[in-house]
């Protein structure tokens, strides 16, 4: 009995593992086909909503579980040897002989081995087992939930290619989109303004940073690209500026305390002061010492005396570099020595000095900018926040040449409004073209007396440069750049027809006409 | 094949063939009958042969009692026959001293073979005197119980169409016997091979292939074969699926079905099973076994209802019902799909 009962183990062990297998993969597959729906259902979900979806991630996290959890079963829910035996006599129509032959192994005494009729039983499955193949008796087949599967996995590669990105109009995910999109636009725009700085000043820190805030503002416009990754990006420009900044200030502070001594190292590493009064330091150090070198100073030397030790206080109020108020104190001494070359050459380093640091701060100043706009854009895309992009929110800086609020259209954001606010009311309140809320935009103001003119700008709403800059240096005497032309009689016309509707007294109005006509005869 | 086992089983096939064609030399097709008529002797149970006259009953039975070397006796049921016509009975004798005494007279139910003719013909009382006989094989008679000769083989037939004067046997008569069949009209090729075997000059002679002891040998024999538990429980389970106040009752069975099958049926199941396992060259009964012999070992002891009967449904239908219905048992701990 002991080789009948050895053959129908070793048939019976081969058709229990193919029938583990067989059963992890239909309960695999089945798992598998309603997580790849599932999966499939969450990628459609990111067009109507902004949830987060690392495709990647899902797809090998769901890929490990499914193989981990086919082992397990393999393992864990191998069938029973009597089960495998009515399998096999199922399958095969053996009329139950090795199911039965099971039974009477597993009742007879070990010892004894079953008799009889039961012997002979055995003896016959045995044979009959000798001719059994396990493939055919328990078939590993592909379950037939495979379709769905590949179906989905289908579906989720061609969301990935085309539809990945793609927002449903109207939903929480397109107004996301959109806020990403604005954000984009104010990345370009901050990014445009550092650059212009940075090749107006010279700034080198400034003129790297810019190309790489366009780009990241150009990918947020460009690429369907969802809030994660807005948000992963930021993440690592914030980085990027940080690390710069860090490199900037760290140079400043050194700038600052290289050749102090004394009581004042104390607070040699602290940041001078804005960049402005530098300017102005720079421009009248430079006024000196053209001066100086010209020999055509007009003061006494005590005069240049004085305004040199004006000058020197006011660079240690703005914590200057040590370098060059020694290089002042230098050039005072030469003052008051008479010698003006050497004073002038001294008041020229004490310049270059400054120079230098005020693009260090220049610098500071546009990084410090970025980082604000970058913190301020991860910050509104994070939230899903109010569209128009934060550039409009952007605190105007003194010193640099600041965008203006988005550019004005039938409903422009208000600037320095809070992110949660409400926009505007309006019929295309808060909103880019093409997403208004109302039915269509309003018919425009009738502006008295004026025949509109059928002109409309193109471009975006918020788009394009509308650059402020404060003019720090005084006016210049010659003649204007923009040279009076006579004034077209329909001009003149109009002028004296929207004067005759004001409410202006008739004495004023004859002064006003007078001007006007005064001009007129100046022209050429 | 020197275990005597196997030896033993080699000679019920043979057996079972050699009787099978002996038979088969005498009636003309009935293959189905003349296997459960042997299944049915193998079993150690009893046969009640349904059909109309003419289709080789009788000759059935007699040819059978030719072919094994059994004492056979031939009773026609008969409205007016008395059990004492059947079980014999105690007459008063004088001895050559003068002297009185009861002698038992045994009945023609002491033979090996019992052929019961017609037996919805007699009165249900008459009926009854086969209970104990088919039962317990003994009889009873003034008090004195008397052992039947092994093997005890009763085949009744009856005629399902002159229900005129006729008493229809009584649930508990019907439960004794093993198998019921149905003996259908033959085909037209056999007809002819009636009319060959039958009108001419030549009857047809049965040479005997087994005595009375070798049959009761062959009989133990049938009860070692082995049966899966599943197998068990799929016979059980197809009994109680024609019990209408059963869980696992089939629709049909709870609709039209009074009682159900008794455990008999289940037991007529597997002993049946059993042989049909050993004439297949199998060792196991399987559950194909089961529902090959699920109809004649059931269909009489299936009670229909009044709407069951008004319906004209038939017994055969409920229980293809219920084998529709009843699944093989579940695997233990295996794949379903195996179902």
């Amino acid at each position: 009995m002991t080789r009948e009962a050895e053959l129908l183990g070793r048939l019976l062990g081969r058709v229990q593992r193919r029938l583990a297998v067989d059963r992890a993969l239909r309960w695999v597959a089945r798992t598998a086909a309603v997580t790849a729906w599932s999966t499939l259902g969450w990628a459609l979900a990111t067009m109507a909503v902004p949830i987060r979806f690392p495709i990647r991630a899902v797809v090998a996290v769901e890929a490990a579980g499914l193989v981990a959890g086919l082992a397990l079963l393999v393992r864990l829910r191998r069938p029973g040897m009597l089960a495998a035996a009515r399998w096999t006599d199922r399958r095969l129509g053996l009329a139950d002989r090795l199911s039965t032959a099971v039974e009477l192994l597993a009742a007879a005494p070990a010892a004894a081995g079953p008799g009889g009729m039961a012997r002979l039983q055995i003896a016959d499955a045995a044979e009959v087992a000798q001719g059994i193949v396990p493939r055919a008796a328990a078939p590993v087949a592909v379950p037939k939930e495979s379709w769905m599967i590949v179906a989905c996995a289908v579906g989720l590669v061609l969301w990935a290619q085309f539809l990945q990105g793609w927002t449903i109009p109207g939903w929480p995910a397109a107004r996301t989109a959109a806020v990403i999109h604005s954000e984009g636009r104010a990345l370009v725009t901050i990014a445009r303004q550092i650059d212009a700085a940075a090749q107006t000043r010279g700034l080198p820190e400034a003129r790297r940073t810019a190309p790489q805030l366009r780009d990241l503002g150009r990918r947020f416009l460009g690429a369907r690209i969802s809030r994660e990754e807005a948000l992963g990006l930021l993440g690592e420009a914030t980085r990027r500026l940080e690390t710069a900044q860090n490199r900037i200030e760290r140079r400043i502070a050194a700038a600052g305390s290289r050749g102090t001594s004394g009581a004042r190292d104390a607070r040699a590493p602290a940041i001078p002061a804005g960049p402005e009064r530098f300017q102005q330091a720079i421009r009248e150090l430079e006024t000196l010492a053209d001066a100086l070198q010209s020999r055509s100073a007009p003061e006494a030397r005590e005069d240049l005396s004085r305004r040199l030790s004006r000058l020197s206080e006011s660079l240690d109020d703005m914590n200057a570099p040590a370098s060059s108020r020694r290089s002042l104190e230098a050039a005072r001494r030469d003052v008051e020595l008479g010698r003006l070359p050497a004073g002038a050459t001294a008041l020229g380093d004490a310049a270059a000095d400054l120079r230098s640091l005020e693009r260090m701060l220049g610098d500071a100043q546009a990084l410090g900018e970025a980082q604000r706009q970058v913190q301020t854009s991860a910050d509104r895309i994070a939230r899903g926040g109010p569209l128009g992009g934060s550039a409009a929110t952007t605190e105007p800086s003194p010193a640099e040449p600041v965008t203006a609020p988005a550019a004005a259209g039938p409903n422009p954001v208000t600037p320095g409004a809070e992110a949660g606010a409400p926009p505007p009311p309006g019929p295309n309140q808060g909103s880019l073209p093409g997403e208004g809320r109302g039915p269509a935009p309003g018919a425009p103001t009738r502006r008295p007396g004026v025949t509109p003119i059928e002109k409309h700008l193109t471009g975006r709403q918020g788009e394009g440069p509308a650059a402020a800059r404060d003019l720090l240096a005084p006016g210049r005497m010659g003649s204007p750049r923009i040279p009076a032309a006579p004034v077209p009689a329909d001009v003149a016309h109009e002028n004296d027809r929207a004067l005759g509707q004001e409410p202006i007294p008739p004495a004023y109005l004859t002064m006003i006409r007078r001007y006007f006509e005064t001009l007129g005869t100046a022209a050429p | 094949m020197n275990d005597p086992v196997s030896r033993e089983v080699e000679d019920l096939r043979s057996a079972c063939e050699a009787l099978r064609g002996e038979l088969a030399r005498v009636i003309v097709g009935q293959r189905e009958a003349l296997d459960l008529v042997i299944t049915a002797l193998l079993a150690g149970g009893h046969v009640l042969l349904e059909g109309v006259p003419g289709l080789g009953k009788t000759l059935l039975v007699r040819t059978l009692a030719q072919t094994l070397d059994l004492r056979f006796s031939r009773i026609q049921f008969t409205p007016d026959l008395m059990p004492a016509d059947i079980l014999g009975t105690n007459l008063v004798v004088q001895d050559d001293a003068g002297r009185r005494r009861f002698e038992f007279q045994p009945g023609p139910i002491f033979a090996q073979i019992v052929l019961a003719d017609e037996v919805n013909r007699a009165t249900p009382k008459t009926q009854s005197a086969l209970l104990e006989a088919m039962q317990e094989h003994a009889v009873t008679v003034a008090g004195e119980s008397r052992r039947l000769e092994e093997p005890f083989f009763v085949l009744a037939t009856q005629n399902p169409i002159e229900m005129e004067g006729t008493y229809p046997l009584p649930e508990a008569q019907l439960d004794r016997f093993l198998l019921k069949l149905r003996v259908p009209f033959p085909g037209l090729e056999d007809l002819q091979a009636i009319i060959d075997r039958t009108t001419g000059p030549d009857e047809p002679a049965v040479r005997r292939v087994a005595d009375g002891a070798a049959v009761r040998r062959l009989q133990l024999l049938v009860r070692q074969v082995p049966v899966a538990g599943h197998v068990r429980e799929y016979a059980a389970r197809l009994v109680l699926a024609t019990h209408p106040e059963s869980d696992g009752a089939c629709a049909l069975a709870r609709r039209f079905v009074r009682h159900g099958a008794s455990p008999r049926g289940m037991q007529a199941l597997i002993l049946a099973g059993k042989v049909r396992a050993l004439a297949l060259g199998r060792f196991n009964v399987a559950i194909e076994d089961v529902r090959a012999l699920a109809l004649p070992a059931l269909r009489h002891r299936i009670i229909l209802n009044f709407e069951g009967e008004a319906e004209g449904v038939d017994a055969d239908d409920v229980l293809r019902a219920a084998m529709q219905e009843v699944e093989a048992p579940d695997l233990p701990a295996g794949p379903r799909e195996a179902r």
